[in-house]
Order: C-alpha cells, then structure tokens, then sequence
C-alpha cells in the first residue's frame, strides 16, 4: 500500500510549526488526484490564511467546499478569512452553515461571537462565547474569544479574570497576556500591564503588536514620567484646578513667599510635562521601523 | 609484573608525552596484557602523530578490526599502503571488508522502521564526506571553535577522557540561512574522517501513525551501528519544533523521541557526533538546548569581508575574469550571505552572456558586471537578522541569543537600522 499523503503530512507539519510559506511551496508541487482531496484545500487555505493572503485563501475553502461541503473546518476557516476581509455577511454565511452541521462546537459558537461581536451585537456575542465556555471551559481559542468579548464590553474586570483562566490552563499563551495587560492597563494598573506584555513579547517577539506595548508600557512606567503621574491619575484638568486652588489658598493665608516658590515649581513641572515626555519617546523609539 | 610495568610506563609518559617509542611499547604491553581498548587508544595517538612505525600498521589495524574500530583500521591499511607495504595488506583488507559485510547484516536484523503499508525503511543515510575546510571561503573563527569543541575531542579521546569529558555529543550550529551552516557541519565530519549521516525532516516524517518516530529512532540506530560517526540534523527546527508552540501532535511525537535518542535511553551515543543546523533556533523546543543534549552551540554569522573575499574567489575561479578587485566587491558587499554572493557571481554572469550574444567574442567578466549586479541585490542576511533583533531584546532573559546580541553589536550591522 503506498502512502499518497505524504506531502499533504509534511505541509500540514510545516503548518504546525509556524511555516506557512514552506507549507505551500510542497502543496504547489501536488497535481493530480490529491487535488480531489478536501483536505488539501483547507490546508492550502490554512497557509494562505497564516500569510495573511486571505482573499486568496477564501478562494482556496471554497474549491474544497465544492468537493465536500459538509466539512466543519473548511466552513470555519472560510468565516474567518471573509471577517479578515471585512465581508461580515459572507463571514456569518459561512459560520451559521457551520454550526447547523456543528451546533455545539464551541469554537464555531465562539467565532459567531466575535463575529457579532465585530458587528455591534455585544450581548449576544456574550451569550454566544458564554455557551462555548460552558460547553469547553479548558478550549484556550473560547478563552480568548471571551475575554476579547468582556474587553470590546468594557469590563475589563471580566477581561482580566477570563484572560487569568486561560493562563492557569496555558501559562504561556502569549495572546492572552497580551489580552490580560490590555485590560490591566485600562484599569491603570502599568506596572501589572508591563510585566504581563513583556511576558508576550518574550513568548512571541515576532507579533509587531506585542513588542509595541511593551515598549509603550516601559515608557508609561519610565522613572523619567514619575513627577508626572499626578497629569496621569487625575487629569490636567483637574491638576491645574487642585494647583491654582493651593495657590489662591496660600495667597489667602498671606504664605506669599511660599505661594511663590509653589508657582515657580508648578510652572517647573508643567514646562517639563512639554519637554521630557517627546524627548523620552524619541530616545525609546530611536532607531527603530515604526 | 606486566601490570606494573605498564603503571610504570604510563607514569614515564605522563612525562614525556612525546616519548614516541616508549608509547608504542606501551601500546604492545597492553595488547599482549589484553586491555585491548586501552592499546588501541594508545596506537590512535601514534596514528595521527604519524608516529606509527609502518611494521606496527598492520598490527594496529588487525587490533583495530578486532575491536570493531573499522575506522581505524582502514586509516592503519591506508597509511600501510602509502608506506609502501604489500605483505598482509590483502588480508587485512579482506578483513575489514568482512567485518562490514557483518555489520550490513546486523544491521538489516536490527527492527529499522516500516510503515504498515510497507513504506520504505529509512536507512542508506549513510555518506563518506569529502568536504573539509578547505572547501569554507572565511569563517576562520568558527573554523578554529569547532576544531576546539569537536575535532580535538574525537582526534585525542585520551586528553579528554582523563579529564572526565569524551567525544561526541550535541552541537547546534546557528545563523542566518545561506551563510554555511549545512557546509560547515559536512567540512567538520570531512574533517574528522568520519562516516556522516545527513537526517532531513522529509526523510523522518511520514503520515502512518507512530512511523515518523520509528524512523527518527531507526536513524539514531544506523548512527549508533557505525559509531564513530557524525550524524547532521538539517533545519533542527522543523524536526523538534517548540512544543509549547505546536499546533498538532506530530510533531511533539518527534521531540519526545528525539529527547530519547539524545539521551539515549537503552542506547549509547558515546562516539557519535550529533550536529544540528538551525536558522530559527527560537522554534528549537528548549528542552533540547539543556546541558547534555545540544548544549554547544556555534554561531556562524553572514560571512566578514575576508570571507566575502575568500568565497568570491572560489566562486570566480573557473570563470573568464578581468581587471577584478575582489577585496573592493567584498568591502561593498556587506551582510552578504554567501548564497546572496553566489547570486551575485550568477546575475554577473547573466550580464556577460548577454554581451557574449550580442557581440559573438567571449568578453571576461568585470568589475562593471559585478558592480552593476550588487547595485540591484540585497543581503537576504537583513531580514533574518531584524527577527533576531526582536528576540535579543524582548527574549533573550536567559542569555540565550547572547551570541546573536554580540553580532548585532558590530558597526555593520548598526548602521543598516534594523
């Protein structure tokens, strides 16, 4: 017995370990009958996905769909190339016919969620990765897909205990650190943040977005921004308030002298709130490809 | 009585290292003592000081068979012959080739891998390297670290054992592709004189269940069968992929099995040369770079000017040229990997058979040619050096890339803002 799928075996290993262009270039060279073979097309479609050539993998799912329109996963990676192209419609098409043959799949119920999700519909989408939850709790892509959820909400709370559970399952997913120091960070908790971006950048220092927010994170926590924090907390607003308020209050008291040498020191700091910070961010960035 | 003079003798040398004579009358006490191992240590020191007078070859070479030093002894038959003698050489030839005949055969016994459709065993891995360092342009550095780390282990056993370390082992060559590490792992086992296996992921991976991993073992076997050997990994990375980034079970199949060939459990991997070529080493699963394992690694950066200059060279040496100042294209072609040279030398070409055409004459090739061709390429080097920026500084806690970060350091590398 001979083993024809030798080729499609090592595409897919090359899919596995992160090479879509290797995957490919082995998938060009097959003709024939192993073109008939659905599997085929969802890992060409894999590996045009993973290159981010998505009209062109979408393309790819459906040849296979001709062939067998019954598969789940080609059905699955087809919602999520037409949503990478913004063809929402088409993307609900594909997941909706997906889940009539996989009603309870929890990670079809959680694409549909961001799906809705990316439409506006946030409680349903709630709904949608809450079912997958329960159907899946330890599945990492149904954590990811609820905490994005609870952080498009704006429960970052939520956010950061689902993106906690995903890593009490999997300490090194790098998308969910990434996620849980996007919600620290919206609760103003840099420090928390920083630790949980440098951990993703560390874990995958290829993905632009994780090495930006360690970057924006080391400068948002630079000893260098320390006398500023109070702008950060508070707001300018309300520090020039609380400023001009102590000011008034010291002139009331007749403290003139020490009214003076709070003004000049308050005037001190605001002239170094316009200068450090773009000097600092222009050192940290210097030399580097936006 | 032998015992101690034997003690007596390894204390003289111990001395006097390179008291020759008195080393190959210790070698026949040990022989005629029995301690065969022992002899033949001591006659391989000889050997390769070319201290072995020719009447002990084929002495040594019979021992040498005895012992299952197939290697050896066709060294002794070798130098035997270049010496000059004829009486015993047959015989020792005949031995040799027998004692092979006998290995092919424990070798088709051993349970080497078939898939349950009958897919085709892996074996026949096994080629004699003729690439040696000669064949490098540059890399002297590297040259010098492996002959340090690798050579002088396999080549002087006896220096290493007394200190409790012994040949063989892991190392992990390093880089950015095009830049030699493939060549470099085949010149180091031409080097060595050993037999070398080449093991490529297309070789091991196979769609029938459990045969990928059947097949990695069954090539650490045929290793193992003709110890001392060097055994090359190509693109580590697609063979023992980080687990914890893996997407499918095959593939962590693979680096359980490839820990257990390492560490060789129910095996013994002493005297076998594992080498590994990666350009990807953070895909590499970490529990393969721990001490045992493939914990000496080599860098071998895009090659320096001198390298350029050396590869330039070879690659035009067969050619029609004129009027060339090498050290100049070297100098301008900086980062340049020695595939990018190599596609510089062919787009040169390119130029000069286009001219040939028009012109019906054989013009050489010239410093126009090659200037105009580098004004068009870039070192393909950059792209995998920006990746290896992202991980010296976001990944590189442990020290790990520490190599890679040094190398980043260096002005020529600086100035082209990754």
């Amino acid at each position: 017995m001979a083993t024809p799928e030798r080729p499609l075996t090592l595409g897919e290993h090359y899919l596995d370990i992160g090479q879509p262009a290797r995957a490919l270039e082995i998938m060009r060279q097959m003709a024939g009958a192993e073109l008939e073979n659905p599997r085929y097309w969802y890992l060409r479609g894999r590996a045009l996905y993973a290159l981010d050539r998505h009209a062109e993998a979408a393309q790819a799912l459906r040849v296979g769909l001709k062939r067998a329109p019954w598969d789940v996963q080609l059905l699955h990676l087809l919602s999520c190339a037409e949503q990478q192209q913004g063809n929402l419609a088409a993307a609900e098409r594909a997941v909706l016919a997906a889940l009539q043959l996989a009603p309870e799949n929890p990670a079809l119920l959680s694409q549909y969620g961001l799906l809705v999700a990316q439409g506006g519909q946030l409680a349903k989408a709630q709904r949608l990765v809450e079912l997958a939850a329960r159907l899946d709790p330890e599945n990492v892509y149904v954590g990811r897909a609820r905490t994005a959820v609870a952080y498009l909400q704006g429960d970052d709370r939520a956010a950061t205990r689902h993106g906690r559970e995903i890593l009490t399952q999997a300490p090194e997913d790098d998308v969910a650190h990434y996620m849980v120091g996007a919600a620290l960070s919206e609760q103003g908790e840099v420090s928390g943040a920083k630790k949980h971006f440098t951990t993703a950048a560390s874990l995958n220092p290829e993905q632009q977005a994780f090495r930006e927010a360690v970057l924006q994170s080391r400068y948002y926590t630079h000893w260098l921004l320390w006398p500023l924090r109070p702008f950060n907390r508070w707001g300018t607003v309300r520090v020039w308030m609380g400023a001009m308020a102590i000011l008034l209050t010291l002139e009331a008291l007749g403290q003139s002298r020490a009214a003076f040498i709070f003004a000049i020191a308050y005037i001190a700091l605001c002239v170094y709130s316009w200068v450090v910070p773009p000097l600092l961010r222009w050192w940290m960035w210097r030399g580097r490809r936006s | 009585m032998s015992a101690d003079r034997i003690t007596a003798l390894l204390q003289a040398l111990e001395l006097t290292p390179d008291n020759h004579p008195l080393r190959l009358l210790l070698a026949e006490m040990l022989q005629s003592a029995g301690q065969i191992q022992e002899a033949i240590q001591q006659y391989e020191i000889l050997l390769s000081a070319g201290q072995l007078p020719p009447q002990s070859l084929l002495g040594a070479g019979e021992l040498a068979v005895a012992a299952d030093r197939l290697d050896l002894a066709a060294h002794c038959l070798d130098q035997a012959l270049k010496a000059g003698l004829v009486d015993g050489t047959a015989a020792l030839q005949a031995k040799i080739d027998a004692k092979h005949a006998e290995k092919g055969m424990i070798r088709v016994l051993l349970p080497v891998a078939a898939g349950p459709g009958g897919a085709p065993a892996v074996s026949g891995l096994e080629k004699r390297e003729k690439v040696t360092f000669a064949d490098v342009g540059g890399l002297e550095e590297v040259k010098k670290v492996i002959h340090r780390l690798i050579i002088l282990p396999l080549m002087r056993p006896d220096i290493y054992w007394r200190y409790g370390r012994q040949a063989g082992g892991g190392v992990l060559f390093l880089g950015p592709p095009g830049c030699g590490k493939t060549l470099l792992a085949r010149a180091t086992a031409g080097e060595c004189k050993l037999p070398f296996f080449n093991v490529r992921i297309e070789d091991i991976l196979d769609p029938w269940f459990g045969v990928s991993e059947r097949n990695l073992h069954a090539a650490f076997t045929e290793a193992r069968a003709k110890a001392p050997c060097v055994l090359l990994i190509d693109e580590l990375d697609a063979l023992a992929y980080a687990r914890r980034k893996q997407q499918g079970q095959v593939g962590r199949a693979l680096v359980d099995q490839m820990l257990q060939e390492l560490d060789a459990i129910g095996a013994e991997n002493r005297q076998v040369l594992i080498m590994a070529a990666t350009n990807a080493p953070w895909d590499v699963d970490e529990a393969l770079l721990r001490p045992g394992r493939f914990d000496r690694r080599i860098f071998v950066p895009p090659p320096d000017a001198e390298a350029r200059y050396q590869i330039l060279k070879i690659l035009l040496a067969s050619l029609p040229v004129a009027n060339l100042d090498l050290h100049q294209i070297a100098k301008k072609a900086e980062l340049f990997s020695g595939a990018d040279l190599k596609a510089l030398v062919e787009q040169a070409v390119d130029q000069v058979i286009e001219e040939a055409l028009e012109s019906q004459a054989e013009p050489p090739i010239t410093m126009k040619h090659l200037e105009r061709a580098l004004v068009g390429l870039r070192p393909t080097t950059l792209e995998w050096l920006s990746r290896a920026q992202n991980y010296v500084e976001f990944a590189n806690q442990d020290e790990r890339y520490q190599e890679i970060a040094d190398f980043l350091k260096a002005p020529e590398v600086r100035s082209r803002k990754l």
